[in-house]
Order: structure tokens, then sequence, then C-alpha cells
């Protein structure tokens, strides 16, 4: 015979002995739904954001502001009964970027339709995301839009919002759960920018352009590249960095058209975070 | 392999013939050095290359 448990027999109105001190929220991540974060060691996580997908982890830039919307407990009556519950009105989060970038709106246009599993850290490097029975946090199921301004206004600078909207709000309040990370996420958490080696002229040297925006990242990251040659590049017979130029020199293969970096994870192996190749 | 602050992909560089690669990386680096010492130096590296390449092959027959 099955028997009924009522609820309210768990019913713990206890407080910690350290209670948690939750702070204002400083990193999104996003995972493909049903990928979990690995956050054992601030490595792991680095490496999540730039491991080969699906497994790969999508970190934003840092969030200046939270502001909630809904996810208000509904209450009705029957006749002349008194209000009761009647569930939780649908809820979406605006997250603040620090700066407006077309670029990344864009970006989340195109991953309007598609589910992710968020985490946040906040500013005391707590993590938070749902409690789902095991050792390690689940990710908060959720879609994303954006939102914001295009340009400066009389009083409100440029802005962009990523916008996400949980699917089973219920299911967080229920399950929302807190871990201390134990390190400082500010230096594991990671978005990747696409990259292109772009030729100069007629010569051997190489550029490394941003994809978007066409920002000059060479400097930042040619040495690197150069002493890591074997690891992180495709095609390249040698290579060197220019710091005066500011350019890679590379030689290519026979038959090789056009030099690119290797997986965002195998330059992440040589130090080389925060970039991956372009493909088109 | 690096030498003289160029870092060679040794595997790229052992699909090449010595002549190849020597034409091939002439006009890239060293370029405040005349084209003879240029030479040299490629034709050092890639000497260096191909011994570790045989060198590796006897151990292999061993």
């Amino acid at each position: 015979m099955r028997i009924r448990t009522c609820a309210g027999n768990k019913f713990f109105t206890g407080v910690s002995q350290c209670d948690i001190n939750y702070d204002k929220i400083k990193y999104v991540l996003l995972t493909k739904h049903g990928e979990k974060l690995e956050y054992g060691t601030l490595a792991e996580l680095r490496a999540q954001c730039h491991a080969d997908l699906p497994g790969r982890a999508y970190g934003f830039p840092q969030i200046v502001n939270w502001e909630p919307n809904g996810g208000e407990v509904q209450t009705s009556q029957v006749g002349y009964g008194p209000n009761t519950y009647n569930g939780v009105s649908a809820r979406t989060d605006a997250f603040t970027l620090d700066k407006f970038r077309h670029y990344l709106r864009a970006v989340i246009l195109k991953n309007v339709d598609e589910e992710f599993d968020m985490y946040l850290i906040d500013a005391k490097d707590n993590l938070y995301g749902l409690d789902d029975g095991t050792d390690t946090l689940a990710g908060i199921p959720v879609t994303i839009y954006p939102s914001g301004n295009d340009h400066p206004g009389a009083s409100d600078k440029a802005s962009l919002a990523v916008n996400v909207s949980y699917i089973d709000v219920e299911e967080y309040m229920l399950k929302l759960d807190v871990v201390p990370l134990g390190f400082s996420a500010r230096t594991a958490v990671y978005g990747l920018m696409p990259v292109t080696l772009v030729k100069q002229g007629d010569t051997s040297n190489y550029k490394l352009v941003e994809y978007y925006g066409k920002g000059d990242a060479t400097a930042k990251f040619g040495a690197l590249i150069a002493d890591n040659a074997s690891n992180v590049l495709n095609g390249v017979t040698a290579a060197t960095y220019d710091a005066e130029n500011e350019v890679l020199a590379l030689t290519l293969g026979t038959g090789v058209t056009a030099p690119s970096l290797k997986l965002a994870s195998a330059l992440c192996a040589k130090g080389i975070y925060g970039i991956e190749q372009y493909t088109a | 392999m690096k030498y003289n602050g160029v870092t060679f992909v040794e595997e790229e560089v052992r699909k090449m013939s010595e002549g190849e690669f020597i034409e091939s990386h002439l006009s890239a680096f060293w370029l405040d050095r005349d084209e003879e010492t240029r030479r040299k130096m490629l034709a050092d590296v890639f000497r260096r290359i191909a011994e570790v390449k045989k060198s590796r092959g006897k151990a292999k027959k061993e």
C-alpha cells in the first residue's frame, strides 16, 4: 500500500549557525541544457569556459545590475473562501552588463530559441544553482534575450542587458542552493571572442584580429602564440613575434593557404584565455 | 624547437625537403642579417630537426 506523507512533516524553520552572506551578482554562466558546471577548482572552471562543444560554459562579462521581473506568488480564492496559493508568475531577470557591445547583443539574439542552464556567482564568490540531489549543483533552466540602449542619451549611458526567463520558476524557488567556490571567479570566468589571423600585405606577417569590431589582439597574445606554435597553431612551420611592430611572422606548410588557431581548449592549456578561431 | 627567437614546428618541418624549407623561410625570419647567414641558420635548423628524427628512428629499431 502506498501511503501519502504530508510535506508539512518536514517543515524545518531553523537557521544556519553561519548564515550565508548573499551578495550582488557579478557573473552569469550558461551551459547547454543538461551540461553541468565543473567548479571544483579555478583551473577546472576556467577550462570549462574554453572546453570543446557541447561541454562549454559561456561566461558573460561582468554584471553591474540585477533586476528581477515577476516571480511573484499568486493567490486566489474560491467563492468566499480564503486566499490560497495558486502558483508563481513567470519571472525574467535582467542582468545588465558592464558595457554595451553590439556584437554580444547579436549573439544573444541568435540564441533566443536555445535552452540553457544558468549558474550565478556573487561578489563573495558564492555559486548559485539547483540542488539536484547530487554532490554538484545543476544549472537553472532558462532562455535568454537581449535588451538595452544602443547609444548614450541625455541621462542614460549605452547599455546591454541579458534577460533570462526561468523555464520553471517554482522549481527554482524550491531547489535553489548556494555553495562557496573557494577561489576568486574573476580569473576563471571567460566568454570567448572569435579571432582571425589576417595577413599583412605581401609579407609573412599576420595580425590577430577580433572578428567582431576588428580589434587588434596581437600585442596581447602574439608572444604566447609564437612561443607555443606547435600546440596552438594549425598549418604553420615556424613562428615568431615581433614586439616592435606588433606582428606575428608565420611561415606556412606545403599546400596551406591560411594559418589558424587550434581549439580554445588547446589555447587555454597554454595560458591563452578568452579567444578562439572564428569559423563561419 | 626554438632557435634564435623563432619557434619551429618540427612535425611540419619534417614534411619538407631541405631546399624547400630554406626557400620558404628565407624571407620571413632574421631579416636584420644577410641572406647567406640566414641560409646557414636555416640549414642548421633543418639538420637539427632531421637529426632528432634519425635518432628517434634508431631508438625504435633498437
